[in-house]
Protein backbone atom coordinates (compact mmCIF):
# COMPACT_ATOMS: atom_id res chain seq x y z
CA UNK A 1 0.00 0.00 0.00
CA UNK A 2 1.83 3.41 -1.17
CA UNK A 3 0.68 6.41 0.73
CA UNK A 4 1.90 9.95 -0.74
CA UNK A 5 1.17 13.21 0.29
CA UNK A 6 -0.19 15.73 -1.45
CA UNK A 7 1.43 18.97 -1.39
CA UNK A 8 -0.64 21.15 0.86
CA UNK A 9 -2.11 24.15 -1.46
CA UNK A 10 -5.62 21.99 -1.90
CA UNK A 11 -6.69 23.10 1.59
CA UNK A 12 -7.34 26.69 1.82
CA UNK A 13 -10.14 28.33 1.46
CA UNK A 14 -13.38 26.29 1.95
CA UNK A 15 -12.96 24.53 4.94
CA UNK A 16 -12.74 27.49 7.84
CA UNK A 17 -16.38 27.96 8.33
CA UNK A 18 -15.43 28.88 12.09
CA UNK A 19 -16.40 31.59 14.38
CA UNK A 20 -14.54 31.96 17.67
CA UNK A 21 -12.40 32.81 14.81
CA UNK A 22 -11.31 36.61 15.41
CA UNK A 23 -7.77 37.46 14.35
CA UNK A 24 -5.38 37.76 17.41
CA UNK A 25 -4.06 41.09 17.10
CA UNK A 26 -2.30 41.34 20.69
CA UNK A 27 1.12 41.31 20.42
CA UNK A 28 2.65 37.60 21.05
CA UNK A 29 3.75 37.32 24.59
CA UNK A 30 7.82 36.90 25.25
CA UNK A 31 8.55 32.92 25.01
CA UNK A 32 5.00 32.29 23.62
CA UNK A 33 4.06 30.72 21.07
CA UNK A 34 1.32 32.50 18.83
CA UNK A 35 0.19 32.03 15.26
CA UNK A 36 0.19 35.70 15.14
CA UNK A 37 4.19 35.18 14.82
CA UNK A 38 4.86 32.55 12.65
CA UNK A 39 8.43 32.49 13.46
CA UNK A 40 7.54 31.38 17.35
CA UNK A 41 6.08 28.31 15.40
CA UNK A 42 9.40 27.46 13.43
CA UNK A 43 11.19 28.34 16.31
CA UNK A 44 9.17 25.75 18.28
CA UNK A 45 9.21 23.26 15.59
CA UNK A 46 12.71 23.16 15.62
CA UNK A 47 13.39 23.68 19.56
CA UNK A 48 11.29 20.00 19.04
CA UNK A 49 13.83 18.68 16.56
CA UNK A 50 11.73 19.02 13.84
CA UNK A 51 11.98 20.85 10.40
CA UNK A 52 10.36 24.03 10.16
CA UNK A 53 10.05 26.16 6.12
CA UNK A 54 7.60 28.83 6.61
CA UNK A 55 6.37 30.04 3.23
CA UNK A 56 3.16 31.75 2.27
CA UNK A 57 -0.07 29.86 1.07
CA UNK A 58 -1.75 30.57 -2.10
CA UNK A 59 -4.36 33.00 0.07
CA UNK A 60 -0.98 35.02 1.39
CA UNK A 61 -1.35 33.12 4.85
CA UNK A 62 1.72 32.27 6.54
CA UNK A 63 2.51 28.20 5.92
CA UNK A 64 4.82 25.40 7.72
CA UNK A 65 6.35 23.05 6.19
CA UNK A 66 8.01 20.06 8.30
CA UNK A 67 7.93 16.15 8.56
CA UNK A 68 7.54 13.59 11.37
CA UNK A 69 7.52 9.71 11.89
CA UNK A 70 8.33 9.36 7.81
CA UNK A 71 5.07 11.99 6.97
CA UNK A 72 5.68 15.20 5.18
CA UNK A 73 3.01 17.46 6.62
CA UNK A 74 1.99 21.53 6.83
CA UNK A 75 1.16 23.62 9.69
CA UNK A 76 -1.69 26.27 7.70
CA UNK A 77 -2.54 29.43 9.56
CA UNK A 78 -6.05 30.69 10.15
CA UNK A 79 -8.42 33.62 11.29
CA UNK A 80 -5.40 36.11 9.67
CA UNK A 81 -6.06 39.66 8.56
CA UNK A 82 -4.08 40.35 5.27
CA UNK A 83 -1.65 37.23 6.35
CA UNK A 84 -0.96 38.43 10.11
CA UNK A 85 -2.68 38.04 13.25
CA UNK A 86 -3.81 34.77 12.54
CA UNK A 87 -4.85 33.45 15.91
CA UNK A 88 -5.09 29.54 15.44
CA UNK A 89 -2.85 26.81 13.36
CA UNK A 90 -4.01 23.47 11.46
CA UNK A 91 -1.62 20.75 11.25
CA UNK A 92 -2.41 18.71 7.56
CA UNK A 93 -1.68 16.14 5.60
CA UNK A 94 -3.93 15.41 2.32
CA UNK A 95 -3.61 11.69 0.86
CA UNK A 96 -4.24 11.99 -2.65
CA UNK A 97 -3.30 8.15 -3.39
CA UNK A 98 -6.13 5.88 -3.12
CA UNK A 99 -5.64 2.58 -3.68
CA UNK A 100 -9.24 1.72 -3.06
CA UNK A 101 -9.14 1.97 0.52
CA UNK A 102 -10.00 5.55 1.04
CA UNK A 103 -13.66 5.88 1.96
CA UNK A 104 -15.57 7.61 4.39
CA UNK A 105 -15.73 4.12 6.61
CA UNK A 106 -12.13 3.95 6.93
CA UNK A 107 -11.64 7.58 8.41
CA UNK A 108 -14.48 7.07 10.56
CA UNK A 109 -12.51 3.86 11.89
CA UNK A 110 -10.21 6.50 12.88
CA UNK A 111 -12.24 8.68 13.84
CA UNK A 112 -13.96 6.53 16.80
CA UNK A 113 -10.38 5.38 17.52
CA UNK A 114 -8.08 8.21 18.31
CA UNK A 115 -7.66 11.33 20.26
CA UNK A 116 -6.38 14.89 18.45
CA UNK A 117 -6.67 14.13 14.72
CA UNK A 118 -9.83 14.13 12.66
CA UNK A 119 -9.77 12.18 9.21
CA UNK A 120 -12.12 13.36 6.23
CA UNK A 121 -12.55 11.50 3.39
CA UNK A 122 -13.18 13.42 -0.04
CA UNK A 123 -15.69 11.54 -2.07
CA UNK A 124 -14.95 13.87 -5.55
CA UNK A 125 -11.18 12.98 -5.62
CA UNK A 126 -11.07 10.62 -3.37
CA UNK A 127 -8.19 12.19 -0.93
CA UNK A 128 -8.44 11.60 2.58
CA UNK A 129 -7.38 14.34 5.12
CA UNK A 130 -5.89 14.30 8.08
CA UNK A 131 -5.81 17.47 10.45
CA UNK A 132 -5.10 18.54 13.97
CA UNK A 133 -6.56 22.00 15.24
CA UNK A 134 -5.52 24.15 17.78
CA UNK A 135 -6.00 28.05 18.73
CA UNK A 136 -2.90 30.08 19.68
CA UNK A 137 -4.97 32.91 20.78
CA UNK A 138 -3.41 34.22 24.23
CA UNK A 139 -0.50 32.02 23.13
CA UNK A 140 1.04 28.41 24.56
CA UNK A 141 4.19 28.45 26.17
CA UNK A 142 6.74 26.61 24.84
CA UNK A 143 6.28 23.42 26.74
CA UNK A 144 2.51 23.16 25.85
CA UNK A 145 3.39 23.71 22.57
CA UNK A 146 5.79 21.07 22.74
CA UNK A 147 3.04 18.39 24.02
CA UNK A 148 0.93 19.32 20.88
CA UNK A 149 3.58 18.86 18.32
CA UNK A 150 4.35 15.72 20.40
CA UNK A 151 0.91 14.59 20.16
CA UNK A 152 0.22 15.00 16.41
CA UNK A 153 4.04 13.49 15.76
CA UNK A 154 2.70 10.54 17.57
CA UNK A 155 -0.84 10.34 15.60
CA UNK A 156 1.30 10.66 12.50
CA UNK A 157 3.09 7.46 13.92
CA UNK A 158 -0.33 5.30 14.54
CA UNK A 159 -1.48 6.11 11.31
CA UNK A 160 1.22 4.16 9.12
CA UNK A 161 0.18 0.82 11.37
CA UNK A 162 -3.64 2.04 11.23
CA UNK A 163 -2.72 2.30 7.17
CA UNK A 164 -1.18 -1.32 6.80
CA UNK A 165 -4.46 -2.84 9.22
CA UNK A 166 -6.69 -1.53 6.94
CA UNK A 167 -5.73 -2.38 3.50
CA UNK A 168 -8.09 -2.36 0.57
CA UNK A 169 -10.55 -4.88 -0.19
CA UNK A 170 -10.65 -5.25 3.79
CA UNK B 1 -33.04 20.75 16.74
CA UNK B 2 -35.94 19.02 19.37
CA UNK B 3 -34.80 15.36 18.74
CA UNK B 4 -31.11 15.54 19.38
CA UNK B 5 -30.21 14.04 23.27
CA UNK B 6 -26.78 13.61 24.63
CA UNK B 7 -26.00 10.21 26.17
CA UNK B 8 -24.37 10.65 29.64
CA UNK B 9 -20.49 9.88 28.91
CA UNK B 10 -20.71 6.54 30.13
CA UNK B 11 -19.38 4.93 26.65
CA UNK B 12 -16.32 6.60 26.29
CA UNK B 13 -13.38 5.18 27.25
CA UNK B 14 -11.19 2.84 24.77
CA UNK B 15 -10.62 6.18 22.99
CA UNK B 16 -7.91 6.93 23.77
CA UNK B 17 -5.39 5.54 21.85
CA UNK B 18 -2.73 8.33 21.94
CA UNK B 19 0.62 8.01 23.04
CA UNK B 20 1.85 11.52 23.68
CA UNK B 21 0.05 10.18 27.05
CA UNK B 22 2.31 10.55 29.67
CA UNK B 23 1.54 11.98 33.00
CA UNK B 24 2.02 15.10 33.73
CA UNK B 25 4.31 16.10 37.07
CA UNK B 26 5.30 19.27 36.52
CA UNK B 27 3.66 21.71 39.46
CA UNK B 28 0.40 23.73 37.97
CA UNK B 29 2.21 27.29 37.13
CA UNK B 30 -0.08 30.25 38.98
CA UNK B 31 -2.89 31.49 37.02
CA UNK B 32 -2.54 28.37 34.27
CA UNK B 33 -5.47 25.63 33.46
CA UNK B 34 -3.93 22.43 34.01
CA UNK B 35 -5.62 18.80 33.86
CA UNK B 36 -3.39 17.55 36.59
CA UNK B 37 -5.76 20.33 38.91
CA UNK B 38 -9.56 19.89 37.91
CA UNK B 39 -10.19 22.79 39.83
CA UNK B 40 -8.39 25.38 37.28
CA UNK B 41 -10.62 23.84 34.82
CA UNK B 42 -13.67 24.00 36.58
CA UNK B 43 -13.10 27.89 37.47
CA UNK B 44 -11.83 28.87 33.78
CA UNK B 45 -15.13 27.02 32.75
CA UNK B 46 -17.44 29.12 35.16
CA UNK B 47 -15.12 32.52 34.42
CA UNK B 48 -16.66 31.97 30.85
CA UNK B 49 -20.10 31.86 32.14
CA UNK B 50 -20.68 28.11 31.98
CA UNK B 51 -21.71 25.94 34.84
CA UNK B 52 -19.73 23.23 35.71
CA UNK B 53 -20.20 19.99 37.85
CA UNK B 54 -16.53 17.84 39.01
CA UNK B 55 -17.40 14.36 39.32
CA UNK B 56 -15.58 10.69 38.93
CA UNK B 57 -15.51 8.81 35.77
CA UNK B 58 -15.77 4.85 36.48
CA UNK B 59 -11.84 4.72 36.25
CA UNK B 60 -11.83 7.38 39.08
CA UNK B 61 -10.21 9.96 36.94
CA UNK B 62 -12.07 13.93 37.41
CA UNK B 63 -14.64 14.29 34.78
CA UNK B 64 -16.76 17.60 34.51
CA UNK B 65 -20.30 18.00 33.66
CA UNK B 66 -21.14 21.40 31.61
CA UNK B 67 -23.34 22.64 29.45
CA UNK B 68 -22.97 25.51 25.99
CA UNK B 69 -25.80 26.26 23.34
CA UNK B 70 -28.52 24.19 25.15
CA UNK B 71 -26.22 20.97 25.07
CA UNK B 72 -25.10 18.80 28.28
CA UNK B 73 -21.31 18.23 27.30
CA UNK B 74 -18.62 16.19 29.28
CA UNK B 75 -15.08 17.00 29.75
CA UNK B 76 -13.07 13.73 30.35
CA UNK B 77 -9.57 13.57 32.02
CA UNK B 78 -6.63 11.88 30.18
CA UNK B 79 -3.56 10.45 30.97
CA UNK B 80 -3.96 10.31 35.03
CA UNK B 81 -2.85 7.67 37.38
CA UNK B 82 -5.33 6.91 39.84
CA UNK B 83 -7.23 9.47 39.01
CA UNK B 84 -4.69 12.21 39.10
CA UNK B 85 -1.59 13.66 37.07
CA UNK B 86 -3.48 14.31 34.03
CA UNK B 87 -1.99 15.32 31.20
CA UNK B 88 -5.00 16.07 28.97
CA UNK B 89 -8.63 17.03 28.42
CA UNK B 90 -11.65 16.12 26.08
CA UNK B 91 -14.82 17.85 25.66
CA UNK B 92 -17.60 15.23 24.46
CA UNK B 93 -21.09 15.06 23.38
CA UNK B 94 -22.90 12.45 21.75
CA UNK B 95 -26.29 12.61 19.82
CA UNK B 96 -28.08 9.57 19.88
CA UNK B 97 -30.88 10.68 17.57
CA UNK B 98 -30.99 7.74 14.89
CA UNK B 99 -31.88 10.57 11.73
CA UNK B 100 -28.53 12.71 12.64
CA UNK B 101 -26.48 9.83 12.56
CA UNK B 102 -24.74 7.69 9.97
CA UNK B 103 -20.77 7.62 9.15
CA UNK B 104 -20.96 9.69 6.34
CA UNK B 105 -23.03 12.57 8.38
CA UNK B 106 -19.97 12.21 10.30
CA UNK B 107 -17.66 12.45 7.27
CA UNK B 108 -19.07 15.66 5.56
CA UNK B 109 -18.98 17.15 9.35
CA UNK B 110 -15.16 16.46 8.92
CA UNK B 111 -15.11 17.67 5.65
CA UNK B 112 -16.39 21.03 6.73
CA UNK B 113 -14.97 21.56 9.92
CA UNK B 114 -12.31 22.06 12.23
CA UNK B 115 -11.88 21.46 15.69
CA UNK B 116 -14.37 19.19 16.69
CA UNK B 117 -14.19 15.75 15.62
CA UNK B 118 -17.44 13.35 14.69
CA UNK B 119 -17.61 9.91 14.64
CA UNK B 120 -20.44 7.57 14.53
CA UNK B 121 -20.43 4.11 16.64
CA UNK B 122 -22.56 1.45 14.72
CA UNK B 123 -25.83 1.77 14.84
CA UNK B 124 -25.54 4.16 18.40
CA UNK B 125 -25.04 7.62 17.88
CA UNK B 126 -22.58 10.14 16.58
CA UNK B 127 -20.57 11.85 18.71
CA UNK B 128 -18.26 14.97 18.89
CA UNK B 129 -14.78 15.06 20.72
CA UNK B 130 -12.12 18.07 21.00
CA UNK B 131 -8.90 17.35 22.24
CA UNK B 132 -6.51 19.79 24.41
CA UNK B 133 -3.14 18.92 25.82
CA UNK B 134 -2.23 20.59 28.80
CA UNK B 135 1.32 19.88 29.86
CA UNK B 136 2.85 22.80 30.93
CA UNK B 137 -0.11 24.42 31.17
CA UNK B 138 -2.58 26.72 29.27
CA UNK B 139 -2.97 30.53 29.93
CA UNK B 140 -6.25 31.29 30.61
CA UNK B 141 -6.97 33.74 27.56
CA UNK B 142 -6.12 30.81 25.45
CA UNK B 143 -8.18 28.73 27.36
CA UNK B 144 -11.04 31.00 26.94
CA UNK B 145 -10.55 30.36 22.84
CA UNK B 146 -10.87 26.75 23.26
CA UNK B 147 -14.26 26.66 25.19
CA UNK B 148 -15.46 29.55 22.82
CA UNK B 149 -14.56 26.58 19.78
CA UNK B 150 -15.88 24.44 21.22
CA UNK B 151 -18.96 26.74 21.66
CA UNK B 152 -18.72 28.13 18.66
CA UNK B 153 -18.98 24.46 17.02
CA UNK B 154 -21.70 23.25 19.15
CA UNK B 155 -23.70 26.59 17.76
CA UNK B 156 -23.35 25.39 14.02
CA UNK B 157 -24.52 21.43 14.96
CA UNK B 158 -28.14 22.16 14.66
CA UNK B 159 -27.97 24.16 11.27
CA UNK B 160 -25.72 21.34 9.89
CA UNK B 161 -27.89 18.27 10.72
CA UNK B 162 -31.03 20.28 9.50
CA UNK B 163 -29.22 20.86 6.47
CA UNK B 164 -27.86 17.52 6.19
CA UNK B 165 -29.13 14.70 8.17
CA UNK B 166 -31.28 12.44 6.06
CA UNK B 167 -35.30 13.20 6.84
CA UNK B 168 -37.62 10.51 7.65
CA UNK B 169 -39.90 8.75 5.17
CA UNK B 170 -42.97 9.79 4.80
Amino acid sequence: MRWTYLAGCVLAAGLATASAGAADTEPCAKAMVCASSPQTVVDALQAAGYKGVLSKSKSGNPMIESAASGYKFWIYFYECEKGAACASIQFNITFNDDDGANSAELANLWNKDKRFSQMSFDPSDRSLSFSYDVTTLGGLNQKNFADVIDWWATMLGQLGRFFKEHPAGK
Amino acid sequence: MALLKWIGGALLFFMAGGAALANDTTVCGKGLVCATVPQTVVAAIVKAGHKAELAKDANGAPLIHSEANGYKYDIYFYGCTEGSLCDSLQFYISFDDVISNGQELANLWNTRKRFLQMAYEDGKYSRLSYDVATIGGITPENFADILAWWDSMLGEVPKFFEENARKPKK
